[in-house]
């Protein structure tokens, strides 16, 4: 909301500046977003007298003036205008001041002669065009008198912002209000006008419950036009274009007063007014160059044609004021805040009307406020009020709030006497009795005033919040302990991710619905119904996998050559939230003297098995799955788990998939299940320590192409698990020397035992054992 | 000259001459070996006279322990020699690239979240999440933002096709506030907690992305003040930023709060004088706050009577970019590794 400090001073009497009177606002919870100086351009720039002039020296174009500034002595100026003459009123720019084009004047030397300051022209000064020579002033004021104050340029125009809470501060006089409250002047009260009642020249039938009150007034005789310049000036300044002097005023009081009105050409009306529920389909064309379209339930504003204006919201062509208007029906009405908050929604109608009616208007203003509207009719346009005819009743009753008034210290921290609460509330227009327990009552313009913590933040607002004193609490005698699920789980992860040498991205969690479909599983995605981009970002990710590869291919795009990106965030389907972690390993390391760096399925296994252990988990202890995973090279990829809770996903990325991305070479990548791995509790087997000496034994086995390694290595850890330590596969080789369909696998076993040296004959019976299981379980030979 | 003089000058060239280990040992065989040639001279020893035998003996001692120095010295300086051969040998450029290490980084927001979790918890607030896939009554009717308010058209909220298992609409969280009511309904208060995750909201320009951070904190307890507010909120700026803040409230309206309160600092980058960042106000606006409203607190069933707090939030890509000179918000989504690895921390190196 914009409004000049002019304006504002028409209803606060103050001594502040529009700088000082900005501050409050901010204190009281009026955010002011600009602070514009009308005649800003013409900083510096004072009326100037010349007392003389003479030809320069070295010019016969220059002269060197004597110029009176409204310092004790004339400065001395050089101008080559032609027009510069003795005693004449000029526009002078002094030192600091900044000319259209960044001009900074500053003292200098014009061919010899020393010229402190300069005598402007209209366009100098970007007020005009004129440059046939300097701008001759006529003017009253005196020598020195900033230019902006000689022009009339003087005002300053305020930008302010305003909370949904604060439709009292919705207009130039509820502003003026809040800061007469806060000290900041005192405040001038509307006119009391008369009232009269009138003739009913036009009757209006309430069947709306929406709209409980009506006024009406009959202007006659009207001359319509042109507002004038004062009043098209002050709608300029609030950011509204002038129309035409009705329409003008009903405007202009809205911003003053914040009741909104409508004027009706009464001439244009047919028969009588009805507000009444619209039936819904009936059409309007609005004032605001749309049509409109009515749903059941609005609160309509018809005569004999029709629909001739939407409740508080938007008012019709059909019956609008124009030039040719002479007799105008003036509406001053209030209307449910609801009610007009749902069709104004609808229609997305957003009009200065339903902005105040949806924040809350003064109940008690839209008489006198009606009044003030006729009479200013009458004053610039001619013509007689017959009267005011009101219609349904004014909303009389005021909310009254029983306050404690040691709440303003319990609950808002700040120690004060209960008389200066008392003090404080009624500066605001609140009424007060009683003294331990207040009864409050709320004034009609005040919105959304319920409670006690109501009035304590009116009177921390007027006091200031600065005001309050600073203090840290003491630190909370129980802690909540449980809350925080999957919390742990999701840092660990990504300090784990990054401990592994990947970058962590956070991407969208809406993705394209064709790259969601593919790894939904089992499940039903969740669909966006008003996506910001029905293409890429219309559906919540089941999977983390689509998001990274997407990221890869624009990394790569932007020339990087490695891609190691990890992401932790929740994935979505219909039944539930889960939180994961992934990581992709793609696009080739930079050639390195020592020889290339080559990732592997083997790689990115280590990876998850690292997450899983960071995560409190033991892979070593899990089974691993081989069945083909959506998105994974089917013989390249496998799944750690604990039965059918499985953890983490990892392999090759399907070279299907790499197609489909654009993606070239090999890409690896793992998923893990951040919200299944918080849930589990693995315990550890006890701590194994043993002073007593470790023997290894190496075998080589010759076994079937498909038999897996993990299977043998399991067999062996198998023989005896109190002397088998570990085992460790050093060799896997098919090449020449071995049968086709077959393998050899070297291993090492490493015995250990707690008590004692294991002795050479327990070493082979065990040795003997291991070689025994492979040989039976796998058909294996002994090489 | 005696013969002995002679043995013992050419024993000692023979040394002197010498350039290999291996030689050296050679030397010192035919020299001091069984039958070397001064072992030789100790073994005429018998067949001299008896009273010859004294001073003879002792002389070839000499010689036998001035060779056996000179054998020692040059074998120290043979090795050494070795040494600095082999040294020189294996000298290699130690300004040839490194093994590739593959430094992994945390994102912004996420180290940032870490700090922020870490200055909270110092100040009583335990870690509470939430679902981001919402309904109408936890993300705004609990939260005092009733169907006709004002306040949801500012929120921009995205709305999912699928209802929830009761046929309820389904949105995505626009504020983390929704973890509020599900902490009421499930612990008791006194509570301290604080959520931080993904919010939503459909909005995208230089200055909103369609998703970010944000970090909230509710207090109840039995006296807690506006006061303990402002206390709470200044150390919490303070030990974020690392420096004395100056902290500004002004009165602001959130449906969830009353008194409600925008919390500025003053510039950091221009100290109050007013910059670009600041668009030329000298303040920077960082978070929103309040006493928690007493509908709030019903709708999470807190008896409003008995309990009362505070509550605050603030966006964590804001809290980003004003401490570590990030200035373009639409970065934190683009996942660009450029942007990543230099902005990012290696887990390593947290503050916390
Ligand atoms: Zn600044």
């Amino acid at each position: 909301m914009k409004f000049s400090l002019s304006w504002l001073k028409e209803h606060l009497n103050t001594d502040l500046s529009a700088e000082q009177l900005a501050e409050k606002m901010v204190t009281l919870g009026i955010e002011v977003e600009g602070l514009e100086s009308e005649g800003e351009q013409f900083n510096h720039v004072v009326v100037g007298h010349i007392e003389t002039r003479v030809k320069h020296e070295d010019s016969d174009k220059l002269g060197v003036c004597k110029v009176h500034v409204g310092e004790k002595e004339p400065r001395q100026i050089v101008c080559g205008a032609p027009n510069a003459r003795d005693n004449l009123t000029v526009a002078v720019a002094l030192d600091g001041a900044v000319l259209p084009g960044d001009f900074v004047i500053k003292p200098t030397k014009i061919r010899g002669v020393k010229s402190n300051g300069m005598i402007c022209s209209v366009r100098e000064l970007g007020f005009g065009e004129e440059h046939d020579g300097i701008w001759e002033l006529e003017t009253d004021y005196e020598v020195g008198t900033p230019l902006a104050t000689a022009l009339g340029l003087d005002d300053v125009v305020f930008d302010v912002s305003l909370t949904p809470n604060r439709g009292d501060a919705l207009c130039v006089y509820g502003i003026a209000r809040d800061l007469a409250a806060a000290g900041a002047g005192t405040l001038i009260a509307p006119k009391q006008l008369p009232v009269k009642t009138g003739q009913k020249t036009v009757d209006v039938k309430l069947e709306h419950e929406g709209c409980t009150f009506f006024t009406g007034q009959m202007i006659e005789g009207v001359e319509n036009g042109e507002s004038p310049a004062w009043l098209k000036k002050r709608l300029e300044q609030a950011g509204l274009r002038p129309i035409n002097t009705l329409a003008d005023v009903t405007n202009y009081m809205l911003m003053t007063y914040g009741q909104p009105m409508h004027a009706y050409d009464a001439d244009k009306l047919k028969g009588n007014i009805t507000v009444a529920p619209a039936k819904g389909g009936e059409t309007l064309e609005g004032l605001d160059g749309n049509t409109h379209e009515l749903a059941a339930g609005d609160i309509a504003i018809m005569d004999d044609s029709g629909v001739i204006g939407l409740a508080g919201i938007v008012g019709g062509e059909s019956t609008s004021v124009d030039e040719n208007t002479k007799r105008v029906f003036l509406e001053v009405a209030q209307f449910n805040r609801s009610n007009i908050a749902v069709t104004g929604q609808r229609l997305q109608c957003n009009t200065d009307a339903r902005y105040r009616f949806e924040r809350g208007i003064d109940r008690a203003m839209t008489v006198p406020a009606a009044l003030l509207a006729s009479e200013l009719m009458v004053e610039l346009c001619g013509g007689t009020v017959s009267g005011i005819d009101t219609f349904g009743t004014e909303k009389a009753e005021q909310t009254v709030i029983e306050f404690n008034p040691e709440k303003v210290k319990t609950f808002g921290g700040l120690d004060i006497d209960a008389s200066e609460v008392k003090a404080l509330l009624e500066k605001l227009g609140y009424a007060v009795t009683g003294a331990n327990v207040m009864q409050v009552t709320v004034p009609t313009f005040a919105q959304g005033m319920e409670n006690e913590a109501d009035l304590v933040e009116e009177v921390l607002r007027i006091k200031g919040f600065d005001a309050v004193p600073t203090q840290l609490p003491p630190l909370p005698k129980v802690r909540v302990k449980g809350a925080d699920k999957g919390r742990n789980a999701d840092r660990v992860a990504r300090r784990t991710l990054a401990s592994l040498g990947y970058i962590e991205c956070i991407n969208y969690s809406f993705i394209n619905r064709q790259k969601a479909e593919m790894f939904k599983g089992d499940e039903s995605l969740l669909e966006l119904s008003n996506p910001l981009d029905a293409e890429e970002m219309s559906t919540m990710r089941p999977s983390l996998i689509p998001s990274l590869l997407d990221a890869a291919v624009k990394n790569i795009a932007r020339g990087e050559k490695e891609i190691r990106l990890g992401e932790v965030g929740k994935t979505y389907t219909e039944k539930s939230e889960v939180l994961k972690a992934a990581a992709l390993m793609a696009g080739k390391a930079p050639k390195h003297w020592q020889g290339d760096v080559q990732t592997s399925l083997y790689d990115i296994k280590a990876h998850a098995m690292a997450m899983l252990e960071s995560l409190g988990l033991d892979p070593e202890k899990m089974q691993i799955y081989t069945n083909e995973q959506t998105g994974f090279h089917p013989g390249r990829s496998g799944q750690l788990a604990l039965g059918k809770n499985v953890f983490t996903t990892f392999g090759e990325v399907h070279p299907a998939l790499m197609k489909q991305y654009g993606l070239k070479g090999n890409a690896f990548m793992f998923e893990v299940n951040l919200t299944l791995a918080d849930t589990m509790n693995m315990k550890k087997g006890n701590l194994f320590m043993s002073p007593y000496q470790a023997s290894e034994r190496d075998f080589a086995f010759l076994v079937s192409e498909d038999v897996n390694a993990g299977d043998i290595i399991n067999t062996l850890k198998g023989v005896d698990k109190d002397l088998v330590r570990s085992v460790n596969l050093f060799d896997v080789y098919n090449g020449e020397g071995v049968k086709e369909g077959f393998k050899s696998v070297a291993l090492s076993m490493t015995l250990q035992a707690e008590d004692r040296t294991l002795k050479e004959d327990e070493i082979n019976k065990v040795s003997e054992k291991a070689v025994a299981a492979v040989q039976k379980r796998f058909n294996a030979e002994v090489r | 000259m005696t013969s002995l003089d002679q043995l013992k000058q050419t024993s000692l060239d023979k040394v002197n001459a010498l350039n290999s280990l291996a030689e050296l040992e050679k030397v010192r065989v035919t020299l001091l070996g069984k039958n070397g040639e001064i072992t030789s001279e100790l073994k005429k020893l018998g067949s001299l006279p008896a009273e010859e035998r004294k001073d003879y003996g002792q002389a070839v001692n000499m010689v036998k322990v001035s060779v056996t120095e000179a054998l020692e010295t040059k074998k120290e300086a043979l090795e050494e020699a070795a040494l600095n051969a082999k040294l020189e040998a294996e000298k290699l450029d130690v300004t040839l690239p490194a093994a590739q290490l593959n430094v992994g980084k945390m994102h912004p927001v996420s180290y940032v979240i870490e700090e922020v979790e870490e200055i909270l918890s110092r100040l009583g607030f335990s870690a509470a999440t939430g679902p981001e896939v919402e309904t109408d009554f936890y993300n705004f009717t609990a939260l005092n933002i009733p169907e006709d308010h004002p306040a949801r058209q500012d929120h921009d909220t995205f709305y999912l096709k699928n209802l929830d298992s009761e046929g309820k609409r389904r949105l995505l969280r626009t504020q983390t506030s929704n973890v509020q009511i599900h902490t009421m309904q499930k612990f008791e208060a006194p509570m301290r907690v604080m959520s931080i995750g993904r919010v939503y909201r459909n909005d995208s320009d230089l200055t909103h992305t369609p998703q970010f951070h944000q970090v909230e904190g509710i207090a109840l307890d039995k006296n807690l003040t506006f006061g303990h507010l402002k206390g709470t909120l200044q150390t919490f700026l303070e030990e974020y930023f690392e420096r004395k803040i100056t902290m500004r409230l002004r009165p602001s309206y959130f449906p969830f709060t009353e008194p409600s309160a925008e919390v500025d600092i003053e510039c950091l980058f221009c100290k109050g004088e007013g910059c670009r960042v600041c668009s030329h106000t000298g303040w920077l606006e960082v978070l929103g706050s309040g006493m928690v409203h007493r509908n709030v607190l019903k709708s999470g069933g807190v008896n409003p009577d008995e309990w009362q707090g505070f509550a605050f939030g603030a966006g964590i890509e804001r809290l980003a970019m004003l401490k570590y000179g990030i200035n373009d918000l639409r970065l934190f989504y683009e996942s660009g590794i450029s942007f990543l690895s230099h902005f990012g921390k290696p887990s390593t190196n947290m503050k916390v």
